[in-house]
């Protein structure tokens, strides 16, 4: 990709003697919507508030399409929501995203009305009344009516109900399809394989993995227990490993599973029972630190 | 398994929440002792203090420190021309105290933590309670045993002491009341602080007039005033000073079991229409946030010129009729009382003092912001930190100028009412003059907002109360000049009697300038506080 809409260069950041992020080098292109994905603490806010210029790197740089982070340019361009919100209590929601949007320079108030409706807020109502909930779907509408063309977003949906995840997925789909650039730092692992191209995940500050969610999916593996006699399996392609079990093997498999089914059709085998290890599973395996992926 | 009991727990949070500004108000008090003490011994002491025997029964000197037959001792002083104005800082004090622990506590959320574990919520009002039931003890007993380290009467000593721990007593129950009452926060403590407001008035009105004499039973500053410690001694008013702040606490635990927790017996319209007029920019967005700020302090600020200005001719003719009682004056530092330009440049230090108080709660607001986390959402929308920094000092200055126009007409309304005829222009260069001290403490608080948002209001409300006692107590206990000159308040002329300190002027603008450079340096290049 010839430009990128979020370029982060060997970018890191401590606080006193804590490192919080080490020499991260991430790209985002145009468009994208990219998952960003790690344990508590792992650095992902931080990298976040790097990129809206709200903390300085210690070294490297972060650039929004093609400026600095922070830079009047790039903050006119990019819209946040943050995973902590923190709003006056005595403005309405209608005030706060009227105060944000002004303070951004572009609204879109069309969109934004539609938006009340499709997350089904009551704009009227003074922060402090509302919910958490709430109060997440008044910093996820701020940010989207700006139409900003990047859109940082930090765990947007914690609190939502699933109906109103729901409509975010559309909204984001939508915001992608216009062109718009997402970084999505979430826990919602299922949020994150449905809207995203790409994920970067990252551990103690340092990016230990980028990618495809496709290729992802490839990786993704089977398991097969099998009952009966299945014979020498090692020269078959995509097998990886056998084991006993109670009443015959478990065989696992990466890769496409037609090589060892069509060894398997010309054994004398009675059962056959597959499972297919979820995109969950391989993510908590990075979380854990148990896993790390091929490049 | 290591186990804690709940209250226990809750107790040592509650003091890790207060023990800092407990700790300043405490030193406060040692400090009001020591200078009393010490201001008794430079004036001659009981012989001394003779010559003023007149003027404590002159009616505006009633008004404004309440009565004493006389100042025989140390103690005696402090409990005069100090107590009243202490009590009305330990009322105001505990108040707030106590809505930052229950009321505060309740909007961020952290108290439905602390009530959902086995303490429980009636538990948790009980313990919090009993804190500041203990801190007010504290201070009493603080009071007490300095006043009985500087050789003072014990029984009196023990009195005043006890009658001050009555008065923390009545802040925090009030406190507690308004944390019931109102919300958020920051309505709580103006509902306290005003209810304690309007009761010092009532004893400066009991004291005034005859037929309104009662209000001094009503209020805690006339029960500690005629409870009489080092005077005339009277116990029957002790009573109402323990009394009413149990009345008052079992008022709150009662409407404490019929509300739901977050949310206070009054609540305003949660569904409002927006107002987007003040939205649209940072500058219109600082107004907005300040406004309420503004009109309270211009209120505040407009009796308290009406008030001086009204005493004006009462103190100038005392100044002038007892030639003893105006050496005193002038060894205290007060001789040009004399005259009416004279006295409104006395005023014009007070008024600063109340002034720099005004600029820092609207600077302070910048680092409340920051550090509550509002700040990131704005500051990530496009619009510039310096932006956002200097529309809050601009905005604080335009209040300055108009709070500081206000508060000199005002002296000179009062002052007219009063009978003392003066030039419109004389009090208008008093409040200008005593604005002067606020550049500096503009661009201070500014700084400190950036770097230590959390404390910037403790300190720099420890700065100016220090700066202003040694100001006016420096001189009287002719302590070294490099140490009184450390005080801004010092360079304060006696505007419209003599002529501005122009020099000082520049120092304060040049040193505020700096401040607040060094402050919006920081706040643009640094890392946003949270």
């Amino acid at each position: 990709m010839d430009s990128y809409a979020i370029e982060v260069d060997h970018l890191s950041k401590s606080f006193g003697d804590v490192m919080a992020l080490k020499d991260l080098t991430l790209q985002v292109g145009v468009g994208e919507v990219v998952g960003f994905l790690g344990p508590n603490g792992a650095g992902k806010t931080t990298t976040l508030r790097l990129l809206l210029g709200l903390l300085r790197p210690t070294s490297g740089e972060a650039r929004i399409l093609g400026r600095p982070a922070g830079s009047p340019f790039a903050r006119q361009n990019v819209a946040y929501v943050p995973g902590d919100i923190a709003l006056w209590p005595q403005l309405t929601g209608r005030e706060t995203i009227t105060l944000l949007g002004a303070l951004h320079g572009s609204v879109d108030e069309a969109y934004r009305d539609q938006l009340f409706e499709r997350f089904e807020l009551d704009p009227e109502k003074r922060i402090r009344a509302y919910s958490k909930g709430n109060r997440q779907k008044v910093a996820i509408i701020a940010a989207l009516a700006t139409r900003a063309p990047v859109l940082l977003l930090d765990e947007p949906t914690s609190g939502l109900d699933p109906l109103m995840e729901r409509a975010f997925r559309g909204c984001i789909t939508d915001a992608a399809a216009r062109g718009q650039s997402v970084l999505l730092s979430s826990h919602m692992l299922s949020e994150v394989e449905h809207l995203c191209a790409r994920v970067a995940m990252i551990r103690s500050g340092r990016l230990i993995s980028v990618a495809d969610v496709a290729e992802l999916r490839s990786h993704v593996g089977f398991e097969f227990d099998v009952v009966g006699d299945v014979g020498d399996l090692s020269a078959v392609a995509g097998v990886r490993r056998v084991i006993s079990i109670e009443d015959g093997v478990r065989i696992s498999v990466s890769g496409p599973p037609g090589p060892l089914l069509s060894v398997l059709g010309a054994r004398a085998i009675t059962s056959l029972r597959t499972r297919e290890a979820s995109l969950e599973e391989i993510f908590l395996s990075y979380y854990d630190g148990s896993a790390t992926l091929r490049p | 398994m290591k186990r804690r009991r709940g209250p226990s727990s809750l107790v040592a949070l509650t003091w890790r929440q207060i023990r800092t500004s407990t700790i300043v108000m405490l030193l406060f008090a040692l400090f009001v002792v020591e200078a009393g003490v010490a201001s008794f011994n430079a004036s001659g002491g009981a012989k001394g203090m003779a010559s003023l025997t007149s003027m404590l029964k002159d009616p505006a000197i009633i008004v404004l420190y309440g009565k004493a037959d006389s100042l025989s001792s140390g103690g005696a002083l402090i409990a005069w021309k100090m107590g009243e104005f202490l009590a009305l800082a330990v009322a105001c004090w505990a108040a707030l105290l106590a809505t930052r622990l229950v009321r505060g506590a309740e909007d961020d959320g952290t108290w439905d933590v602390v009530v959902a574990g086995p303490t429980g919520r009636h538990a948790a009002l009980r313990v919090v309670t009993g804190v500041l039931a203990v801190v007010g003890f504290v201070l009493g007993l603080v009071l007490t045993l300095s006043l009985l380290a500087r050789h003072q009467r014990i029984g009196d000593s023990v009195l005043y002491g006890a009658a001050m721990t009555g008065v923390a007593w009545f802040g925090s129950s009030i406190g507690l009341l308004a944390s019931q009452v109102s919300s958020p926060r920051r309505s709580a403590s103006q509902f306290a602080l005003g209810f304690i407001g309007i009761e010092f008035l009532a004893r400066m009105f009991a004291n005034v007039s005859t037929r309104a004499g009662w209000l001094s039973g009503v209020t805690p500053f006339g029960w500690l005033e005629n409870v009489g410690a080092f005077q005339h001694r009277d116990l029957s008013w002790a009573p109402p000073l323990v009394l009413v702040p149990v009345v008052v606490v079992a008022m709150t635990w009662w409407l404490e079991r019929r509300r739901d927790v977050g949310v206070a017996v009054l609540t305003r319209a949660d569904r409002v229409r927006a107002r987007e007029l003040l939205l649209v920019t940072p500058l219109r967005f600082a107004w907005r946030e300040r406004r309420v700020t503004f009109f309270s302090w211009m209120v505040g600020l407009s009796l308290f010129g009406l008030t001086f200005g009204s005493l004006t001719n009462v103190l100038v003719s005392f100044g002038q009729s007892d030639p003893s009682g105006l050496r005193l004056l002038t060894r205290w530092g007060f001789g040009s009382m004399v005259s009416i330009r004279g006295f409104m440049g006395e005023v014009g230090t007070v008024a600063g003092v109340l002034l720099g108080f005004f600029v820092v709660t609207l600077v302070t607001v910048l680092g409340t912001d920051s550090m509550s986390g509002r700040l990131e959402l704005p500051l990530s929308y496009g619009v510039a930190r310096w932006r956002w920094f200097t529309s809050a000092l601009v905005i604080t200055v335009a209040c300055v100028v108009v709070v500081t126009l206000v508060c000199g007409a005002s002296l000179w309304i009062g002052a007219e009412a009063s009978g003392a005829s003066m030039h419109v222009g004389d009090p208008l260069r008093t409040a200008f003059n005593a604005a002067g001290p606020s550049m500096l403490l503009l661009g201070l608080s500014a700084l400190l907002a950036t770097y230590f948002a959390r404390a910037t209001f403790v300190v720099m409300a420890a700065i100016i109360g220090a700066s202003y006692l040694l100001s006016v107590l420096g001189p009287a206990l002719h302590w070294p000049h490099w140490v009184v000159d450390i005080s801004p308040f010092h360079y304060l002329r006696l505007v419209p009697a003599t002529p501005p300190d122009w020099g000082a002027y520049l120092v304060f603008l040049v040193l505020g300038i700096l401040g607040a450079a060094l402050g919006l340096a920081r706040f643009t290049t640094g890392d946003l506080a949270t």
